[in-house]
């Protein structure tokens, strides 16, 4: 999957949990979960649950902690499904 | 050093294999062990959400500089009201508040926690939002202190956390603050 369509796809993902409209609105690689969206750590889980759903693969616990932006959930969902 | 954290049962429902999963992420074998006996009743799984994101905020004020893993903080709860979170060999004793709308937990000195330093408040709009929440810890640190009204600001620093400037000083009250649905709620540290 491209880049700019994998992004699309988090956009979908990330929206409902969103609470900083103007950073959702830019949103780019680049962006952090919690310190730009002001998506809150419970819908971070939420966040993660969705793309195992998206995506059919399993991110573990310890990776969690890796899930910080749009770029570093890229990475992971592009080695996972590569 | 102080850490809150609130959660809205009433906008916290989800599906029960979604539940299932959610605990599977964040919560270790004692944990997971501590619900079942509960039938995994939300407010058992918020409770002890919310002391890990608690102990979170508290640790992150002593320079505690890494990424909230919520496996990190195991959570241990007694049956007759006591409760802690355990990370890295230290120990964080909870004061955790439960009603059929909520559930909050905080984290800090007991001066704080009996001495009118912490709150819930019910938001008047929709949802409780940052501004919101702001002004009413602003309000309780203006009178709990004496400050003069508007005289209070309180600004994020680079790792986020909320610090308290008075008349533009910066003044060493720790403060932690939560919102979640309907609820906020403040903490913040004695002088």
């Amino acid at each position: 999957m491209a880049n700019k369509e994998l992004i699309q796809v988090l956009t979908t993902i990330v929206k409902p949990y969103v609470q900083d409209q103007d950073a959702f609105e830019h949103i780019t690689e680049e962006t952090d979960f919690i310190n730009d969206l002001k998506i809150n750590s419970a819908h971070l889980i939420d966040v993660v649950l969705d793309i195992e759903d998206h995506f059919d693969i399993t991110i573990e616990n310890e990776e969690l902690e890796k899930m910080v932006s749009v770029g570093a959930a890229m990475a992971l969902i592009a080695e996972k499904t590569k | 050093m102080v850490g809150n954290d609130i959660v809205d049962l009433t906008t916290s429902q989800v599906t029960a294999a979604r539940k299932m999963r959610f605990v599977a992420k964040v919560f270790n074998a004692k944990e997971r062990a501590f619900l079942a006996q509960g039938a995994y009743q939300s407010s058992d799984i918020w409770t002890l959400w919310a002391m890990k994101e608690s102990c979170y905020k508290y640790v992150v004020q002593h320079g505690y500089a890494k990424r909230f893993n919520p496996l990190d903080f195991s959570c241990q709860v007694a049956k007759v009201g006591k409760a802690q979170v355990a990370i890295n060999s230290n120990y964080y004793a909870c004061s955790l508040y439960t009603t059929e709308a909520y559930v909050y937990c905080a984290i800090g000195e007991d001066r704080a926690i009996t001495l009118g330093g912490h709150a819930v408040r019910t938001s008047e709009k929709a949802i409780m939002d940052s501004a919101e929440l702001y002004d009413y810890a602003i309000r309780a640190i203006e009178q709990r202190y004496g400050y003069k009204q508007n005289s209070v600001e309180i600004k994020l620093d680079v790792n986020r956390i909320p610090r308290i400037y008075v008349d533009k000083q910066f003044q060493p009250i720790h403060l932690s603050l939560s919102h979640d649905g309907k609820f906020g709620a403040y903490l913040f540290s004695s002088l």
